[in-house]
């Protein structure tokens, strides 16, 4: 056994780059594949951080809604489950103003006892004076808008709280974790909870409760029962796990789609270099069997060589994949959590170590054994006298399969039901690439029959027979594979993220207005005072409503806006196929509705179809009557419905129509409303902020593309490498009949160009397959985007292949013209 | 006669690591055309070397070749690949055709070489064909042919650009006898109806009595 194992270190040392490779490909794989499982318990954590900076732990939240008496009510209904609770907190929000120089500034002000915010949502001070007790005039602000106005801790600030000007002590300046965790413009502020009742001229009532179950499996029943004790109130989870879910599979998803793909490449990467080990050392296995050693303890000598790599690759790639995690933590990272130094601490434990490192080892195991299984079933005089053949022949029904394959996996997609989209579709761009892979012999043949004569024009005879030795050539088949897997890897993350990109500034495409103001209460005569403004030339006032579920759907409207049938068709710019005016008119005709296509997709909506909303009033059917494009789950109805099904009696934006100053109409509208602080965007900024965040998480999806294709260059030049070595002799055969070098090297490069040629087109056309599952899988994940094919920028990924494999044929071919002929013509 | 190869004060020898072998030691040998040379001598006497020196696939430590009153040593890579393809033919031991081109490729190959266009040699093929009896088996590659066969495929190959010179080496050590006796018989053949000058290396006497002339080699010298 010792002498086994030496035998094997000392194959794995002589070969240094091809072990290195092999190593290299199971790192990567295990470390993408670590990074991946592990991403989604960060981006969970990244979501909670996001969001539970308004409810922290807690699990049920009640509040007012519009059928609530008053907006304040008491806590003792929740009170009695206390025992079943971990804690109840009552709170007061509110609104304050704070008027800093010439500039008024918006607070969301929360009255809690401190001592229940630490048991919900704790609060960290970097700087804190008399904080307790916390009652009175005291104030604890974010650590940013200190900065920002100047306050300091032990000083005053005056504010306006819901009408009543006090001056209140800064007690305390807050870290930005939390409820302290201010997005964009957003200032935050804790005053004590008898300080807001005063305000509100209230003793124990609260406008908002928060409470957490002892048991978590008892939420539901609380949430029924609270439903029935607060029946006119809002009782909800504070947060779902299908929530969570939907913001986790959103970009998770696309991780472990482009993982697939990498264990592929590199799976292939170890099968042809097993192919080729177990070849070699078929003279010394000959050896070892003609002493006697048995065919399983000759195995043992190759499976234990795909150990070792799976084991070296496998630990590498576990540690290598916590600095994988880190680079994808940080781009998926939102940045006004980075802006606000919120950086998300990496989530992994031994689970994700363990499970990485056996993928390695597994990945490593599972590719050799094909090979292995192969060179043993050779009987023991042909390994004996090795006489092995070396050459591989391709069955002919491989074509078929492949393309069975690759047409299916095109197919199938279309009539997946979006329950199982992800997986099934997932499957189905597995199915493409196998199929790539079992086409390509044939293919590669075939292709060279054409270029043949293309070449002999182009090229002279070098180019011909440069052609003819590809044909068979299984190298060059690996090349062209690994390529084409490559390319269509990169070419989909690319097209894809184009896409989206575009998808959500076209989603921005249909407001057909400059300015978006939104206020407290914003009735007829707010809008009034906003077309009085200097530069503002219409306004639409639009009453919105929120997160409206379909009945017995699982998907709600995020967005229902109601349209004014006179003004609809001036701010909104609705792809109505030519019908727009007749659409719209019809909105007022009755409880009709007009759904974006991705409603549409999702739930697979035709004109005609009746679906039913739970609207505040009750249930309430309403018939789709057109579709827009957009990637948003959005929805128009008549203002007129929207009013009274869902209860509206605000607008909850006013849309604008702006001079060509979009700047300084914005100014002007903040000047002239000052007292009742607008928050006022321009769609051009509310578009790059979307843009911004999404190009974050493209470009960690990106950099996992490019993983893809630097193993699969690394292969390509191994695959080179071996390639010439095993030509050698036919080279020197080459050279005896007269061959000059620079005909070799000619002939090699032209090669080499035919394999980045097919590989390139393969690929591009592989990367189109996988584009068209693509939308499907999105589907899946709630997001269904149409994809815009750049058949110009094929060209350039064409281009990209024909590169890569040029340059990595320069070294073995350079080499390769300068052999030494007579120990090249010996060799055998 | 007039001499087509001209070998003079040829010496050759190899540094292996420390040491210095001296392979092949004041060779001179004129070969006229139209002679049939038997190279013989035991195993690591040099005349494998001296041979793929004649063709130009190895470079002598000093002294003169000449082919057909052309300096080797004078030629650079382009001048010397021209050579191998238009003066020399070269037929190998373990036969070295290319495995995945069939047999009328193969022997078309000098001829992809030197640029030609495969049309004009079609008659020339068909002609070489039948000389090495391959007419039926044209179309197949190396691994479907015996050894004697492919052997004939790697003589039709050093025919098909009329070379001056047939080069041989151990032309009939990897066959048969009776395939053997085949390939000798073809390579008189062409020696004596195509008037080419033929150079062989062989262990086997009764392969080196088809020569005219037999040059013993033994421990670096012409015996």
């Amino acid at each position: 056994m010792a002498i086994i194992f030496k035998f094997m270190i000392k194959n794995i040392l002589e070969k240094k780059l091809r072990s290195i490779m092999i190593i290299f490909s199971i790192l990567v794989s295990s470390a993408l594949f670590f990074s991946t499982i592990a991403i989604s318990k960060n981006l969970e954590e990244m979501y909670l951080k996001q969001i539970s900076k308004y409810f922290g732990s807690a699990e049920i939240m009640i509040s007012q809604n519009d059928n609530s008496p008053s907006p304040f009510f008491s806590p003792k209904g929740a009170e009695k489950y206390d025992d079943s609770m971990e804690y109840i907190v009552g709170a007061l929000k509110g609104t304050g103003f704070y008027k800093n120089e010439n500039q008024s500034v918006k607070l969301d002000i929360q009255g809690v006892d401190l001592d229940d915010m630490e048991k919900m949502n704790p609060i960290v001070l970097a700087e804190k004076e008399n904080t307790y007790p916390f009652n009175g005039k005291k104030i604890i602000i974010s650590k940013k808008t200190a900065e920002k106005y100047g306050l300091k801790v032990g000083t005053t600030m005056e504010l306006d709280i819901e009408g009543t000007y006090n001056k209140y002590f800064i007690c305390g300046i807050a870290e930005p974790t939390g409820y302290f965790l201010e997005y964009g413009k957003e200032v935050c502020a804790v005053v004590p909870r008898d300080s807001m009742e005063g305000i509100y001229g209230i003793k124990g009532n609260v406008n908002v409760l928060y409470l957490k179950t002892k048991n978590i499996a008892q939420k539901d029943f609380f949430l029924r029962e609270l439903s029935s004790e607060y029946s006119r109130y809002q009782v909800r989870e504070t947060l779902t796990n299908s929530e969570r879910s939907t913001f986790v599979n959103r970009i998770s998803t696309s991780f472990r789609l482009m993982t697939i793909v990498v264990l592929f490449i590199s799976m292939f990467i170890i099968y042809t270099s097993f192919r080729v080990i177990s070849m070699e050392r078929m003279p010394v296995i000959g050896t070892f069997r003609s002493i006697g050693a048995t065919k399983s303890m000759t195995n043992m000598v190759l499976t234990s060589e795909s150990i070792l790599y799976g084991i070296i690759g496998g630990s590498l790639g576990s540690i290598s994949g916590i600095g994988i995690l880190k680079v994808m933590v940080f781009f998926i990272t939102p940045s006004w959590l980075k802006e606000a130094n919120q950086y998300i601490d990496m989530q992994f434990n031994a689970i994700h170590i363990i499970g990485g490192f056996l993928v390695g080892l597994s990945m490593s195991v599972i590719s050799s054994i094909i090979p292995i299984i192969i060179a043993s079933k050779y009987p023991i005089k042909d390994v004996v006298l090795n006489k092995i053949e070396k050459n591989v022949s391709y069955k002919s029904n491989r074509i078929w399969v492949g393309l069975l394959l690759w047409v299916g996996a095109l197919i199938i997609p279309i009539f997946i039901p979006s329950s199982i989209a992800i997986i099934a579709n997932t499957i189905c761009a597995v199915m493409v690439i196998v199929g790539i892979i079992l086409i390509i012999p044939k293919l590669t043949n075939m292709t060279i029959v054409m270029l043949q004569e293309l070449y002999g024009v182009l090229f002279g005879n070098e180019g011909i027979l440069s052609a003819k030795n590809l044909r068979n050539n299984k190298n060059m088949i690996n090349t062209i594979s690994l390529l084409s897997i490559g390319l269509s890897a990169f070419l989909m993350i690319n097209t894809f993220s184009v896409s989206l990109i575009e998808a959500i500034a076209d989603s921005f495409g249909i407001m057909d207005f400059q300015i978006q103001v939104s206020v407290e209460n914003a009735d007829r005569s707010f809008e009034s005072t906003l077309r009085s403004i200097d530069g503002v030339l219409d306004t639409y006032g639009a009453y919105e409503a929120y997160s409206v579920k379909i009945d017995g759907k699982d998907e709600e409207i995020s967005i229902i806006y109601g349209a004014k049938s006179d003004k609809f068709m001036d701010f909104f710019d609705l792809d109505l196929e030519g019908k727009g005016e007749e659409i719209v008119k019809k909105l007022d005709q009755g409880r009709n509705i007009i759904i974006s296509s991705t409603l549409k997709i999702m739930m697979d909506y035709e004109v005609g179809d009746v679906i039913t909303l739970e609207t505040e009033k009750g249930k309430e059917n309403y018939e789709i009557i057109g579709f827009f494009s957009t990637i948003g789950q959005e929805a128009f109805i008549s203002e007129k419905y929207l009013k009274s099904d869902m209860n509206v009696k605000f607008f909850s934006q006013i849309y604008i129509k702006s001079s060509s100053d979009v700047e300084g109409v914005v100014e002007r509208i903040k000047d002239k409303n000052q007292k009742r602080f607008p928050e006022v965007y321009t769609v051009e900024e509310m578009k790059q902020d979307t843009l911004s965040s999404n190009k974050q998480i493209m470009s960690a999806m990106q950099f996992f593309s490019i993983i893809a294709l630097i193993i699969g260059a690394i292969g390509i030049a191994n695959n080179f490498i071996v390639s010439f070595m095993e030509r050698k002799q036919s080279f020197a055969v080459f050279r005896s009949i007269g061959m000059e070098k620079r005909q070799v090297l000619k002939m090699i490069l032209l090669e080499s160009m035919s394999g980045g040629i097919i590989g390139g087109v393969i690929g591009v056309i592989g990367g189109i397959s996988l584009l068209w599952i693509l939308p499907y899988i999105m589907i899946g994940m709630g997001l269904p985007i149409s994809i815009n094919y750049e058949f110009g920028m094929y060209l350039l990924y064409i281009l990209a292949g024909i590169l890569i494999a040029v340059v990595s044929s320069i070294s073995p071919g350079l080499k390769t013209s300068k052999l030494n002929i007579i120990q090249a013509i010996k060799y055998e | 006669m007039k001499p087509v190869i001209e070998v003079k004060n040829l010496f050759k020898t190899y540094n292996l690591g420390s040491t210095c072998v001296d392979v092949l030691k004041d060779i001179n040998i004129t070969i006229n055309k139209g002679e049939f040379i038997s190279i013989m001598g035991p195993s690591g006497s040099g005349k494998s070397t001296l041979l793929y020196i004649i063709g130009g696939l190895d470079k002598p430590t000093s002294g003169s070749i000449k082919i057909n009153g052309n300096e080797l040593s004078s030629m650079n890579d382009v001048e010397e690949s021209e050579m191998r393809r238009r003066d020399i033919g070269f037929v190998f031991q373990f036969y070295n055709l290319i495995p995945n081109l069939n047999v009328e490729e193969n022997i078309l190959l000098p001829i992809l070489l030197d640029r030609k266009k495969m049309k004009d040699y079609k008659e020339k093929l068909e002609d070489i064909l039948g000389i090495v009896s391959l007419w039926e088996r044209r179309h197949h590659t190396p691994r479907e042919l015996s050894g004697g066969q492919q052997q004939r495929v790697a003589i039709a190959r050093a025919l098909i650009n009329d070379p001056e010179i047939i080069l041989a080496d151990e032309p009939i050590g990897n066959l048969d006898s009776k395939t053997g006796i085949e390939v000798m018989e073809l390579l008189r053949k062409i020696n004596l109806e195509r008037q080419r000058t033929i150079v062989q290396v062989t262990h086997s006497r009764e392969a080196a009595d088809y020569g005219n002339r037999i040059i013993n080699v033994k421990d670096g010298r012409v015996s």
